[in-house]
């Protein structure tokens, strides 16, 4: 009994060597899967920000993002986790632009994401629902073409 | 397209009265020179609204054996201060018997102390010899279509699949990209597009629904019920005539009426074809004022066409559609000579472009768009060219320059023109409605080609976006929409490489770059602009470029910009560590600190120059960009 406990301590142990204790697709539990809201970004007002993040449980997110005028955009892709360390790719295969030491406070209804690309940008987000108004509305942004550049549509 | 005067017909005066370049006898106080004149007719500009029945006059009026001298553009009730500002009270047509020397009566007029300039009445023949193309079924409609009107599966130049059927050379996106912009909006009554052109039949099925109708006036009662100056003008007016709005006389071609029908044919309503702006099946077409011109081989003349800028003005057009002009490059050399030479025509047009009432434009206004010119020149035709104008060049299936089409200076944007030669059969051509009268088969549709065809695609996108910033509860100024509309574009300098070697007569494309104007019309990207357009993100610290695509459409970066504005107040938001670069097409920050700023940038929309009146140029077009600078930026725009 102690040898298979022994085993199994040791499966575990190099499950999370490789890994890094990631959570891939498919597994039951990514800590910031949900839906969430920027609150507050360093050093931006957020007048004209309106920003939603939907992490999946499958590895998948998706952004709608109004950045200043305009309607809502939909952007999609996968990211991952590495420890506290989060990353991601968007669907058209540009990499986030840094990734990012993430952090859950309030009961797990606050998500704190801190740029690790030196900036030192932190954002607040709040755990809240994407409105169903800005799901439907929002255009999503076209992968990029080898002639064209990337168009909304609806 | 339609029209064009000789050269000589609008011999410019370069200041100098009765001055020309031809070797035609020069008149004292003449603009032009009475080469493609109407023989019957002659314009005169009196120093008093009061002078026509002057002495002067009176005694011209007995020695030429003149049959009437009346006002060229009627009064309306309302308009009549308006009207002085722009010095229409003061143009006269002088009716002049049949037998009339032409030459000896201007001399007669011009001894008039009363008579400050004559203009001779320049008749715009009509260049159009093409012939109506039968309508060749190619797909059927399909679900996923927004509207149910069968022949859209075959309007290639609103939804370009590349489909060979239309030609072996379509390419994907050679269209206007109005398919996802008609889900939220198809058109609003309260635009109306004014058809400067042959008559459109009105009674047309797919067209009825969508035509301006003047509830003030009474049809048939020869009265003038709402005191605009014209009676019985119940969907427009026959300038040329008088009478009732046609289109199926001896040399009426249909262009009217097919124009018409590509800026508004009715939308959704299971017959024939889609307009631009036709609506969505709930009587919100945009709406179609006839202003005919052109009536069987009459018409064309300057004071059908100044009376017909003024009529739109004052009964509620936001858009003149022009689809005709003068031959380009020939004589006309500068908007001054086409200013001194046309000058009740430009006296309308100026009316029109600044008393119109367009519901969306703050500062009131209209827009007056163009076709290029079907020449093969290399300079737009005037008006097209003239630097309040926008002319628009042709593409055909394949995204590239059409044969015909004219380029170059005064070239503002591009649309689709159709060019039959490379297609299967005529779907290469831009079909749209027809009075079934002038169609060989009797059809109701049919295929057309020219710039006259790319020309309305851009007034029907103009319309479209009016009618939804209309529905946003959105205003914009003329100029802020007029730099949207230029800038709505697709690229097309990317394809213009080699030749296009199975036209009728091959193309060298270099030719063409930076000639055909700021890009292939794009109805999505104009709704865009409409809503709204997102921030560019600055990474602090970085030398950032930002790609002004969203701001200045496919082409950006073959645009000239002449340079941007930024208030010191913006430039210390974002901690600018050195003064912003243009190159490129591409806007050049070093940010130093989190922040939002604008900035103003200034380009030029058709060629490396700005019209100043002494050359053929662009229109200057000015964008506010919204910039945000923080510490994370990804290359496509996501916010993580």
């Amino acid at each position: 009994m102690k040898r298979l406990v022994y085993y199994t301590m040791l499966l575990i142990a190099a499950v999370c060597t490789v890994s890094g204790c990631s959570k891939n697709a498919g597994e039951e539990s990514f800590p910031v899967a949900g839906e969430w809201h920027l609150a507050s970004v360093t050093g931006l007002d957020m007048e004209d920000l309106d920003v939603y993040a939907v992490f999946g449980n499958d590895g998948r997110f998706e952004l709608y993002q109004k950045v200043g005028a305009g309607r809502h955009w939909r952007f999609d892709g996968t990211y991952s986790l590495a420890g506290t360390v989060l990353s991601g790719t968007y669907s058209d295969g540009t990499e986030w632009g840094s990734t990012y030491e993430y952090s859950l406070a309030g009961d797990g209804q606050s998500l704190t994401l801190k740029a690790l690309n030196g900036s030192e940008e932190e954002s607040l987000y709040d755990r809240q629902d994407v409105p169903d108004e800005i799901r439907s509305g929002a255009v999503t942004v076209k992968a990029a073409g080898a002639e064209k550049a990337p168009e909304p549509f609806l | 397209m339609l029209a064009g005067c000789s050269a000589d017909g609008l011999a410019p005066d370069s200041g100098k009265a009765g001055e020309s370049s031809s070797s035609l006898p020069v008149i004292t106080k003449a603009v032009n020179t009475m080469a493609e004149a109407d023989r019957s007719t002659l314009l005169l500009f009196l120093d008093d609204a009061e002078a026509s029945a002057s002495e002067g006059i009176c005694e011209a009026v007995k020695a030429t054996g003149a049959l009437s001298v009346r006002r060229a553009i009627p009064c309306a009730k309302g308009k009549e201060a308006q009207h002085r500002k722009y010095g229409l009270d003061r143009w006269f047509v002088v009716t002049l018997p049949e037998d009339a020397d032409l030459e000896t009566a201007a001399e007669k007029f011009a001894s008039v102390a009363e008579v400050e300039k004559i203009q001779f009445n320049t008749r715009m023949q009509k260049n159009w010899s093409g012939t109506v193309r039968a309508y060749v079924p190619t797909r059927a409609v399909s679900q996923d279509m927004v509207f149910n009107d069968p022949m859209l599966a075959d309007q290639w130049h609103y939804d370009n699949i590349g489909d060979t059927y239309v030609s072996l050379y379509s390419k994907p996106g050679a269209d206007i990209g109005v398919s996802d912009a008609w889900r939220l909006s198809g058109g609003d009554s309260r635009i109306i597009v004014a058809v400067v052109d042959e008559g459109v039949k009105y009674t047309h099925p797919d067209l009825a629904a969508n035509m301006w109708v003047n509830a003030k006036e009474i049809s048939g009662n020869s009265t003038d019920d709402d005191d605009n100056g014209y009676a019985d003008d119940i969907h427009g007016y026959n300038f040329v005539s008088g009478g009732e709005i046609t289109w199926a006389k001896e040399d009426d071609s249909g262009h009217g009426t097919h124009v018409a029908g590509t800026v508004a044919a009715v939308n959704d309503n299971g017959t024939g074809v889609c307009g631009v702006a036709g609506g969505t099946g709930k009587g919100d077409g945009v709406r179609i004022m006839s202003c005919q011109i052109y009536d069987g081989e009459e018409g064309g003349t300057v004071d059908c066409t100044a009376a017909a800028f003024t009529y739109a003005a004052d009964n509620g057009a936001s858009i003149l559609q022009c689809s005709f002009g003068y031959p380009a490059g020939v004589n006309i050399t500068s908007d001054e000579m086409y200013e001194s030479a046309a000058r009740l025509e430009v006296a309308a047009l100026e009316y029109f472009l600044d008393n119109a009432e367009c519901p969306v434009f703050e500062d009131g206004g209209g827009l007056a768009i163009f076709a290029a010119g079907n020449d093969g020149a290399s300079t737009s035709a005037y008006p097209a060219a003239y630097r309040k104008c926008i002319s628009v060049t042709s593409v055909g299936p394949d995204m590239l320059p059409t044969v015909y089409t004219n380029y170059g200076p005064g070239s503002n944007i591009a649309a689709p023109g159709g060019e039959i030669a490379i297609g299967n059969e005529s779907r290469a051509g831009v079909l749209s409605t027809i009075p079934s009268e002038v169609e060989a088969t009797g059809s109701d549709y049919g295929y057309l080609e020219g710039t006259s065809m790319a020309c309305p695609h851009v007034s029907g996108v103009a319309a479209l976006g009016l009618s939804y910033a209309l529905q946003q509860g959105l205003s914009f100024t003329k100029e802020e929409f007029t730099s949207m509309l230029l800038t709505s574009v697709d690229d097309i300098e990317y394809y213009l490489n080699g030749t296009k070697d199975y036209s009728t007569s091959p193309l060298v494309l270099s030719r063409y770059r930076k000639q055909m104007g700021t890009g292939l019309i794009d109805t999505w990207k104009l709704f865009m602009q409409i809503e709204g357009t997102p921030c560019l993100t600055a990474e602090i610290g970085e030398k950032t470029m930002l790609d002004l695509d969203l701001y200045f459409g496919g082409s950006a970066g073959n645009l000239t910009y002449t340079g941007y504005e930024m208030s010191e107040e913006d430039r210390e938001a974002l901690g600018l560590a050195e003064d912003p670069e243009l190159r490129y097409g591409k806007l050049f920050l070093v940010c130093t600190k989190p922040g939002a700023a604008k900035i103003t940038v200034k380009a030029i929309a058709g060629g490396p120059v700005e019209g100043t009146g002494q050359n053929i140029g662009g229109i200057p077009v000015s964008k506010e960009i919204s910039i945000i600078a923080r510490g994370v930026r990804s290359e496509n725009g996501g916010w993580l």
